[in-house]
């Protein structure tokens, strides 16, 4: 993992669908060893800019780098340091896990033992090692959520970026990917994710960035943003600054 | 429910897939297709009739032909109306939706059923409305309660007899599994009613042949087919009006029934729905030595997986191989000239068949192309290796067997397998481009995995490009083409290729993935 370097950077990021101004000139950061919670309401944007990031949408302004690597003129060098989970995850309904996971072994150039020990490793972290023989179209949609975060572990990459990753997991495997989380900032990474659960990123996140309209109207650790009143929660301040900014 | 604010709801989505911003949409062209079939058709049934009345075959054996129009409409329904239900229980989110409101069993099924008519309807409106409008014409028009009657009938008993068949079906296999062979086979059952209505049926009535001895020699439908009860409500005269009583009673039992069931068929899709399927053998292990090699263990498990898809491709492969030996009593040749036609006719099929389906097989699973780090070029050049493996394995097969065949010499031999691969090289390349065009994600029906303007597209590039081959072969003499030519010739071709694979690793490069 490549520690001297930011897992992100991005300034100035503009996308837009037509006339529609998805984000607006939007910067972030997120430093090694450090969990950024993406909030925002439904429309924010939050979709939009991890897909920039990840690649899959062009930005039509702005500067993204992942760790170290300009992603418009290295896109091969960033995309390699990047791990992402999207909302609807791609993956191959007619592979099984075990097969789907070895194509994205070859995709990331991994050596081929040490990604089938990560691999059965996190199959059985997240308690999928009994069904990663059977074709992905028989998953549930915690099973595919489950897949798709091996998928984006498995290398290993400085930053991980994560889109309502908890969608249709049980207690249990929340509890798992957490801790995934939380070891991989340990190890130096960094992890941007979007969530609806405002506990869950209390809990989790080390920092918060909130979104509206496509811009970041309050970003910090939660310290910061609650101010002077240390007891409200994230959810008080969340809805606070929805209205100031509405 | 307000049901007219659901009809609404349904008549505007129904509209935006035909028209919607100002100008026509991709839904328009099946409409076009359709009207053009149900125009042939109505031909087609025409001078079948006329030529019968001519020969002054009695009125019976007019009947009877309906009655065999209807049977072989109502048999094609009931094959793409299974398909219709099986896919309308495949949507299990809209289900789960319909299944949390306020709506009985039936009230669902209703709802699900009234969405498949743009694909049921088609049948009816192809065969059965122009046999009518044959019959009629030269027969006199049949009364309009009748004509209304029958058509509804038609529509609607293959639907709740396709409903009913539903149930065992989805206790079988989940739906999601049952939809791609259905489809193939509700296609490939539409196809052979088209083409046996339009193609045959004017032969029946050409010079060579006696139609009145033919239309006579004709057995008579079953009599308790309701395909018959409603040739015989159309015909009208006596028993025509307890045809129809029957064939409306059986209607409405069907539709009983259907409903009777609705709510235990909606049952076996909720609980099949992510219901266990085969295990894949344990031997399917993590590694991957190496990025082709992973490429292509992939490619292999989605062909062997996906076999509806395959096995589409390969019987279209094989029509369009024999093609040319169909118009061989029309134009004779010498045996190489048919030989290189066939392998060129092939080529076809592999640029259409099989390369435009190869980048949707993969679904939104080609997000990965954009994803990783392997970028679309070198996808895409992973994506034709193996492709050509697969199409250099069908192709030495298809030349060895018409060499052998045709009694070739190694030179005849060598000469067609030059054509073959210059025609498949440059097929291959158009329709990985037609694909990266215009592949649909979504796709259900293994016969529309491109949107249908892009498929008409694929279509006629592959049979242009062959077009091209069959004329340059036809240029030369029948005689085997020296080591010279057929290094150009390769070497055309292969120039050839690179712009079209050029074109599509540029399109799978700015493919965008908004997810919205």
């Amino acid at each position: 993992m490549s520690l001297s370097r930011p897992p992100l950077r991005v300034q100035g990021l503009v996308r837009r669908y037509g006339a529609l101004e998805a984000v607006a000139g939007l910067s972030l950061g997120v430093s090694s060893g450090e969990i950024v919670g993406f909030l925002g309401a439904n429309g924010a944007g939050k979709t939009t800019t991890l897909r920039c990031i990840a690649g899959l949408l062009s930005p039509h302004e702005g500067h993204i780098e992942v760790a170290g690597a300009d992603l418009a003129r290295e896109p091969r060098v960033a995309k390699a340091r990047l791990g992402f989970v999207p909302d609807r995850p791609y993956l191959y309904d007619r592979l099984s896990a075990r097969e789907f996971l070895a194509f994205v072994a070859a995709l990331y150039d991994l050596p081929a033992e040490a990604a089938e020990r990560r691999a059965e490793s996190l199959l059985e972290r997240l308690e999928l090692a009994a069904d990663a023989s059977r074709t992905i179209e028989s998953y549930s949609l915690g099973m595919r959520q489950k897949t798709a975060v091996i998928a984006a572990l498995l290398h290993s990459p400085p930053l991980l970026l994560l889109d309502e990753p908890l969608n249709g997991l049980d207690p249990a495997s929340t509890r798992t990917l957490k801790d995934l989380l939380r070891e991989h900032a340990s190890a130096g990474g960094g992890v941007l994710v979007s969530t609806h659960l405002l506990d869950v990123a209390e809990r989790l996140c080390d920092r918060v960035v909130i979104l509206r309209a496509g811009r970041v109207i309050a970003q910090g650790t939660l310290a910061e943003l609650r101010g002077a009143h240390a007891d409200r929660s994230l959810e008080d301040v969340f809805l606070e600054l929805g209205r100031d900014a509405g | 429910m307000n049901r007219a604010a659901v009809a609404r709801t349904g008549l505007i989505l129904a509209r935006r897939v035909l028209w919607s911003g100002g100008r026509p949409r991709q839904g328009v062209l099946p409409v076009l297709l359709m009207l053009l079939l149900a125009g042939a058709s109505v031909l087609a049934l025409t001078v079948l009739f006329g030529s019968a009345a001519a020969a002054q075959v009695p009125k019976v054996v007019h009947v009877n032909l309906l009655g065999w129009a209807f049977t072989l409409a109502m048999l094609m329904l009931v094959v793409g109306d299974l398909h219709a239900v099986v896919s309308a229980a495949v949507t299990a989110p809209d289900l789960e939706l319909l299944r949390a409101a306020p709506l009985s069993a039936r009230g669902i099924l209703g709802l699900k059923l009234a969405a498949t008519l743009p694909r049921t309807l088609p049948p009816v409106l192809a065969i059965a409305l122009p046999s009518v409008l044959a019959y009629g014409y030269v027969n006199g028009p049949p009364s309009v309660p009748a004509l209304l009657l029958v058509l509804t009938g038609l529509w609607a008993l293959p639907l709740a007899l396709g409903t009913l068949l539903a149930i065992p079906l989805l206790r079988l296999a989940p739906a999601a599994h049952l939809r791609e062979p259905l489809a193939l086979l509700a296609t490939l059952a539409f196809i052979a009613g088209w083409v046996a209505n339009t193609f045959w049926v004017p032969r029946l009535a050409s010079d060579s042949l006696d139609l009145a001895a033919a239309l006579r020699a004709l057995p008579a439908p079953p009599e308790w087919s309701p395909a018959t009860w409603a040739a015989h409500a159309i015909a009208g005269g006596r028993g025509a009006a307890s045809s129809l009583a029957g064939f409306a009673a059986l209607v409405l039992a069907a539709l009983a029934a259907a409903a009777a069931v609705a709510g235990e068929l909606l049952e076996v899709v909720m609980s099949r729905s992510t219901g266990t399927l085969g295990r894949v053998s344990a031997a399917s292990a993590l590694r991957a030595p190496s990025l082709a090699s992973a490429f292509l263990k992939r490619d292999a498990a989605l062909a062997m997986r996906d076999w509806p898809v395959t096995l589409d491709a390969l019987a279209g492969l094989a029509l369009w191989t024999l093609l040319p030996l169909a118009i061989l009593p029309l134009a004779p040749l010498a045996p190489l000239s048919v030989a290189r036609d066939m392998v060129i006719a092939l080529s076809v099929s592999l640029g259409h068949d099989f390369a435009a389906r190869a980048l949707p097989l993969e679904r939104d699973s080609l997000a990965w192309a954009r994803l990783s780090p392997v970028g679309g070029a070198r996808w895409m050049r992973l994506r034709a290796l193996g492709l050509g493996l697969a199409a250099l394995g069908m192709v030495g097969v298809a030349v060895l067997v018409v060499a052998l065949v045709f009694q070739l010499s190694l030179a005849g031999a060598a000469d067609v397998a030059v054509f073959a691969g210059a025609a498949a090289i440059t097929t291959l390349s158009a329709g990985l481009l037609s694909g990266a065009t215009f592949g649909e994600s979504a796709w259900t029906d293994p016969r529309a995995m491109l949107a249908p303007g892009g498929r008409l597209v694929s279509a006629i590039v592959s049979v242009a490009l062959a077009g091209a081959w069959l004329t340059l072969a036809h240029r030369h003499p029948a005689t085997p083409v020296g080591v010279g030519t057929a290094l150009a010739m390769l070497a055309a071709s292969v120039a050839f290729a690179l712009v079209p694979l050029a074109l599509a690793a540029r399109s799978l490069e700015r493919r965008e993935y908004s997810g919205r």
